[in-house]
């Protein structure tokens, strides 16, 4: 009952003309993102987050969490139009939403990853509101010795979630850990890894950091890479009949229960759900031969499940301050920036923030329905942009959101540095997920390492000797392995299928390109 | 071997220990972790993992050399950037920041010059008067002021 009632509050302030506002904000950029090939959620909330600063954290938090909603969406829009995903997470509907939209049937293609979206989108914010008690009860019973070996979880699993390279996602990741040590130490007060620049001592800010290795490693691709001319047709709606749409009903529902399971695991995300629900729908069917010809099934998976990581992705985030997925990691540094430590404390300290978040989302899905579907022809005009523009403007964004964190020049480089450094992983075919989560679980683990170490009677041992704590190290030590492992696997399934090696290595890559 | 990754490992060692001869200066401190304990620790596993990945180079194909498609960009690119940085404070932000955009636009082969124009100046606009005047953001007025 007590939920209930949090979560009618949360209504009542998302349904202010702010919060309405906030939202509608948040799911109209979160599209322009979503549907922009190379840009994405993660990239749109960093770029965003300084945006946010002069706002109430409410209101920020509402505002970004439509933008991550609608940015998971809006990568099929593109996906159908173009046959190039908009975002990693719509990569799966391109094999089918492209030959429909060849076949004419452009308008079904769109209004059926829609309606698939705002469902998945619904249901897993469903599974959040329920998973957020147990979940919160089981953090306060934390201490530092389980959140050191929590976090070193959530950071391995990131970092194995990469497909072939992983030892590429581990260097990474400790780079990522090791940069987060810049700056005065919490116990000596030391400057550590400054070199005399006071700017640095307060330690690296994230945002400037989100927004370079984010957006403008990404402007920098665009530059070197000029993408062609893009010809788009204009689409209408369509929407199909009610007898096929009730036939996509089955799917729709077990795939939001995929994509919800998916996203609440720290690390697993939107790109990774779509092909888990894509293989799953393929394998179920009762023709799986027409998947990848042109047909409705082939959107409805996918995007039911990639929307459905959203929501849930929150509640590791929420309840336990680790986020669960790189956009999520972004929106910790959100948290952090207005001042809130997610964690059990922020259901105490603010949980009218945490409930109208929360309620939002649901309103954030409707928006989207309402958004996507009469915003159709925007949308695809939008398509049409050229990428020297779009690239013009992240850079203009990424300055101006940059030099307002501090107000300073340094922040501006800071971000510079990032967004080089990104460029040149990306070149070298290094994930940038791990590199961010890092950067904002840096803190947490060596502050839990180093207070759990203080209090132990037994040294090391702290951290083996607590159940909780050992089964979080346990998990952490399988996913370092899990990479080899399941390269393993493909390479023997492909075997068997007279495939090659190469062949079943692209599509473990394909399968982690989050 | 693919030579890039090498290049990217090498240099990953070469900052390993150039930070690790840093963490020397880090003063003591009575307790099971000081200042230099993480970091160290990290830097340990940093090294051994670029190991790890330059022995497991030496049986990759380079098949996919990483290279840069038109490298002269990229430096024109970040030749604009430093410069706009350079003149941010002295000519002001609503003056550098319509011309970088335009630059950047035209570098990038837009050639619609209505197109190019109205998004720098429109652009400045919403950042005038949304974020200068309206939320107070102090951006540097330069020769405006």
């Amino acid at each position: 009952m007590e939920l209930l009632q949090n979560l009618l509050q949360g209504l009542e302030i998302t349904f202010t003309w702010q919060g309405i506002l906030a939202v509608a904000a948040g799911v109209f950029i979160g599209i322009l993102f979503g549907l922009t090939p190379g840009l994405d959620a993660t990239s749109g909330v960093a770029l965003m987050l300084p945006f946010t600063y002069p706002m109430p954290a409410t209101i920020a938090l509402l505002f970004l969490g439509g933008l991550y909603c609608a940015a998971s969406y809006a990568g099929s829009i593109t996906a159908i139009c173009l046959g190039v995903p908009g975002t990693p997470a719509a990569a799966a509907t391109a094999l089918d939403g492209y030959p429909l939209m060849k076949k004419g049937r452009a308008g079904e293609a769109l209004f059926v990853s829609l309606y698939s979206s705002v469902i998945g989108g619904l249901i897993s914010t469903v599974f959040l509101v329920l998973l957020m008690g147990p979940l919160v009860k089981m953090a306060l019973s934390f201490g530092p010795a389980e959140y050191f070996s929590l976090a070193l979880f959530g950071l391995t699993v990131i970092a194995s979630l990469v497909g072939r390279q992983f030892i590429k996602g581990f260097i990474v990741a400790v780079l990522g850990l090791l940069i987060s040590t810049v700056g005065m130490d919490a116990y000596t007060s030391y400057p550590r890894f400054t070199f005399g620049i006071p700017e640095l001592f307060e330690g690296i800010s994230f945002v400037p950091a989100m927004v370079g290795l984010f957006a403008v490693s990404e402007a920098l691709v665009n530059l070197e890479k000029l993408g062609a001319g893009r010809v788009v047709s204009a689409v209408a709606n369509r929407i199909p009949g009610w007898k096929e749409i009730k036939k996509l009903h089955g799917i729709i529902l077990i795939n939001s229960f995929i994509g919800s399971f998916l996203g609440a695991l720290p690390g697993v995300g939107a790109a990774t759900a779509c092909w888990v629900s894509y293989n799953q729908a393929q394998r179920m069917s009762k023709h799986p031969e027409k998947f990848g010809t042109g047909i409705l099934e082939g959107v409805a998976a996918p995007e039911s499940s990639n929307n459905a990581t959203v929501s849930t992705a929150l509640a590791p985030l929420l309840a336990l301050g680790v986020p669960g997925s790189a956009t999520a990691a972004v929106l910790l540094g959100a948290l952090i920036m207005h001042g809130l430590q997610p964690g059990p404390e922020l259901f105490k300290k603010a949980p009218d923030v945490v409930y109208a978040l929360l309620a939002s989302l649901f309103v954030a899905n409707i928006i989207m329905g309402i958004l996507g579907y009469f915003g159709i022809r925007l949308w695809t005009s939008f398509l049409k942009l050229p990428i020297g523009v779009l690239t013009a403007l992240i850079f203009g964004f990424a300055f101006l959101g940059a030099f307002g964190v501090r107000y300073t020049l340094i922040d501006v480089i800071i971000m510079l540095a990032f967004g080089f450094l990104g460029y040149i992983l990306r070149k070298f075919e290094f994930p940038l997920p791990p590199l961010v989560l890092a950067l904002v679980l840096g803190f947490m683990v060596e502050d839990n390492f180093r207070r759990a170490l203080m209090i132990s009677n037994n040294g090391a041992l702290i951290f083996v000797t607590k159940p909780l704590s050992l089964v979080f190290l346990i998990l952490a030590i399988l996913s370092l392995f899990a990479p080899y492992i399941q390269t393993q696997w493909a390479i023997r399934k492909a075997r068997r299928e007279g495939k090659t090696v190469e062949e079943a290595l692209e599509e473990v890559s394909r399968m982690f390109s989050d | 071997m693919k030579k890039g990754t090498l290049v990217i490992n090498v240099l990953f060692i070469v900052a390993s220990v150039f930070l690790f001869i840093e963490t020397f200066k880090f003063p003591y401190f009575k307790g099971p972790v000081g200042p230099a304990g993480m970091p160290r620790l990290l830097i340990f596993i940093l090294v051994a993992l670029n190991l790890i990945s330059i022995w497991q180079n030496r049986s990759l194909k380079d098949d996919k050399p990483v290279k840069i498609e038109s490298p002269w960009r990229i430096i024109a690119g970040t030749a604009l950037i430093l410069l706009y940085l350079a003149l941010f404070n002295s000519l002001g932000y609503f003056v550098v920041t319509p011309l970088f955009l335009i630059a950047m636009m035209f570098l990038m082969q837009v050639r619609r010059p209505v197109m190019v124009i109205s998004v720098a100046v429109i652009f400045t606009l919403v950042v005038y008067f949304f974020f200068y005047k309206e939320l107070m953001l102090p951006l540097p007025l330069g020769l405006l002021g």
